[in-house]
């Protein structure tokens, strides 16, 4: 999603995948498909996935930002790739 | 009662033999490491007429319990020198329970050379020449022995490079399908069974055994609970049926261990192209799909099927371990070329952890350049064709990397690592290092419930790697799939399972006592070792893991040889 054809100038645009099912309805969702979704600008990573996961939260092992591991505090950009992932069994 | 069947392969007898009271609550790894340890001799020749062949089933075999149809194929290893316990899925572990017997025991070796085939019906097993059948491939081999018992039939085979005495050589088991798809891989077991002869197991499907339960209402209302935590576990009951174990990928290379070009990196910029979600593409366009079990009653699902450009099948069960050893660690980018791999390791009957390790190697001592697709499968074609070249292969990483020179050769008593670089995942390296199998993530792998930089610390893995190698020698007891141990990290679903034991075999079963069978197995083991002649100075990783950092995290494995000799405390049990 392109800043260029976006709307709402507060929003941003995201890659969102996500391992864990979301508690709030994202369009066109699935365990580990890729999807778009938008944010309002300055949002933390930490705000953006409480508010996907919620009472949830327990269940995720793993959070990266554009492959790497990121901090709850990493403020989202427009074009970054979020990755939720469960905790990993092994193999 | 369930009964052992003992095969005497130098006088070509086959016993029905009652199972003695003290292996009554034993099943599976532990079951094999009993047995192992009273029958035969821990300092001899792995692939000689004194070691013993084992197979069987678990504890909960031929219950509903979830995920309780795993195989167990035990032996002393010719890779490692050291016990060993490979399980895999497929049909025949339950058909075993069905057919009433909770081992087969395969001794001695035959005088005169022969090959033969088992053949066990409800109330008859039987030795018949394998002439025919000797030479095929586990493809062709189970093809024909389902054209010639029934298509229903379940097989344990092996293929040639069981048959030549490859170190690295898998027993094979067909599964729902009738492929030989399902891998008791590690540790040479393939070759323990060509030792003896033996070139196939074929079970007859209409065994009607029940199991016996001291409560059966009890036991299927813990069983139901059991099943609810399984399948409400989000890994178990979401990612494994939409993604399956390659949903790994991109897991290990974010945390930066996944083991890339012969472990010299732990993230790869083309892990995407191996990764789950890539297969899943893939499988879109030409067929093939996730979410399969790998044996009957398994509610995870876990497996797929991988069709080639043409939409047939290629291989089933294209799993992380396989992906990874085979992809980034060789520097190989395209999962057709893997699944090509997985099929020919399937077929020949290898190992796809050790040969992924061992043509690493190989490209490491510049044999042929990392990420030569080509090259790859010729490596592996040397090894089918036995050239010299193959042979030296067909003896594993370490043996092949030492002839080669190769100094930085990933191996823990001579079987290669899994899809974890130890200098990250810490807890694992802890497995590795003092599992009483080599290298083996399925003895314990331990990555910590919350993953991030703090999981590269050493702290606590020590600690950590000693419950995990505990509880999944549980469920190797249990013949359960460690995957089904995830959702006992909450005690009320351990409670569950201690519910199912009660109601199974009797008596008050709480965690310390179901926890004790993971004990009991791991000591034995560890027993079985020592006399066989291993110390503490064996338990620890190779040289370069404690002095080469890992670029992706910047760590080492700096976890002391005296703190590695506080896992697994118990070795003192020595029951």
């Amino acid at each position: 999603m392109s800043e260029n054809i976006r709307k709402n100038s507060n929003l941003i645009g995201l890659c969102f995948k996500s391992y864990i099912t979301p508690i709030e309805t994202i369009e066109g969702f699935a365990i580990g498909k890729k999807c778009l979704c938008e944010v309002a600008v300055n949002t933390t990573l930490g705000i953006f996935i409480l508010k996907l996961f919620n009472q949830n939260m327990e269940s995720i092992g793993l959070i990266a930002v554009n492959g790497q591991i990121a901090s709850e505090d990493r403020i989202l950009l427009e074009g970054d790739q979020v990755d939720i992932y469960g905790f990993m069994i092994g193999g | 009662m369930l009964k052992f069947l003992r095969v005497k392969t130098d006088i070509k007898s086959i016993i029905d033999e009652k199972v003695e009271e003290k292996y009554s609550l034993l099943g599976g790894r532990g079951l094999i490491a009993s047995i192992l340890n009273d029958e035969i001799d821990p300092t001899c020749h792995a692939l000689g007429p004194g070691n013993k062949l084992i197979i069987c089933g678990g504890l909960l075999n031929g219950t509903p319990a979830p995920a309780s149809g795993r195989l167990s194929v035990g032996g002393k290893s010719p890779l490692t020198g050291t016990i060993k316990e490979a399980n895999a899925g497929g049909i025949a572990a339950k058909m075993l329970a069905k057919l009433g017997i909770k081992a087969i025991i395969v001794e001695n070796q035959p005088a005169d050379k022969t090959w033969f085939i088992l053949r066990v019906c409800k109330n008859k097993a039987e030795l018949l020449p394998a002439d025919k059948y000797l030479g095929l491939n586990n493809y062709a081999l189970t093809k024909q022995l389902r054209e010639d018992f029934g298509e229903k039939t379940g097989i344990i085979s092996i293929g040639r490079a069981g048959e030549y005495g490859y170190r690295n050589s898998s027993v094979q088991v067909t599964d729902m399908d009738g492929y030989p798809t399902r891998a008791a891989g590690r540790g040479g077991l393939g070759a323990v069974m060509g030792s003896k002869g033996l070139k196939a197991i074929v079970l007859d499907p209409a065994g009607n055994v029940e199991a016996e339960y001291a409560d059966k209402e009890n036991f299927m209302a813990a069983n139901k609970n059991f099943i609810k935590a399984v399948l409400e576990n989000p890994t178990t009951g979401k990612v494994m049926p939409a993604l399956g174990t390659a949903s790994l990928v991109n897991i290990c290379n974010v945390m930066g261990w996944l083991p890339t070009h012969n472990y010299s990196d732990g993230r790869w910029d083309k892990a995407e192209n191996i990764s789950a979600e890539r297969m899943v593409e893939i499988q879109s366009t030409r067929g093939g799909s996730q979410g399969h079990a790998c044996h009957p009653g398994c509610v995870i699902r876990c497996s797929n099927i991988y069709n080639d450009e043409t939409g047939e099948h290629l291989t089933s069960a294209l799993e992380y371990e396989t992906i990874s050893l085979n992809g980034s660690n060789c520097g190989i980018a395209s999962l057709d070329t893997i699944a090509r791999i997985d099929r020919m390791c399937d077929d020949f009957g290898l190992d796809t952890m050790e040969t992924g390790c061992t043509i690493a190697v190989c490209m490491e001592a510049g044999k042929i350049p990392f990420g030569d697709e080509a090259g790859a499968i010729s490596l592996i074609q040397e090894m089918i064709d036995g050239t010299e070249f193959g042979k030296l292969l067909g003896q594993g990483t370490e043996v092949t990397g030492k002839k080669l020179g190769v100094k930085r050769i990933p191996t823990v008593k001579g079987q290669s690592m899994a899809g974890y670089d130890p200098r990250a995942l810490k807890g694992t390296g802890v497995t590795y290092a003092t599992s009483p199998m080599g290298a083996d993530h399925t003895a314990g792998n331990a990555p910590t419930r919350n993953m991030s930089k703090e999981s590269y610390d050493k702290e606590g893995k020590v600690e950590l790697s000693t419950k995990m190698q505990v509880l999944f020698a549980l469920f190797d007891c249990l013949g359960l799939c460690i995957f089904a141990a995830a959702c006992t990290a909450d005690p009320k679903n351990l409670a569950f399972l201690c519910e199912m034991m009660a109601a199974k075999f009797g008596g008050e079963w709480d965690a310390n006592r179901i926890m004790g069978l993971g004990q009991q197995t791991v000591a034995l083991e560890k027993k079985f070792n020592q006399a066989a002649g291993f110390t503490d100075k064996d338990d620890k990783l190779p040289d370069f893991m404690y002095t080469e950092t890992l670029p992706s995290t910047g760590t080492v494995f700096d976890i002391a040889d005296e703190e590695l000799r506080k896992a697994i405390p118990f070795g003192a049990l020595n029951q």
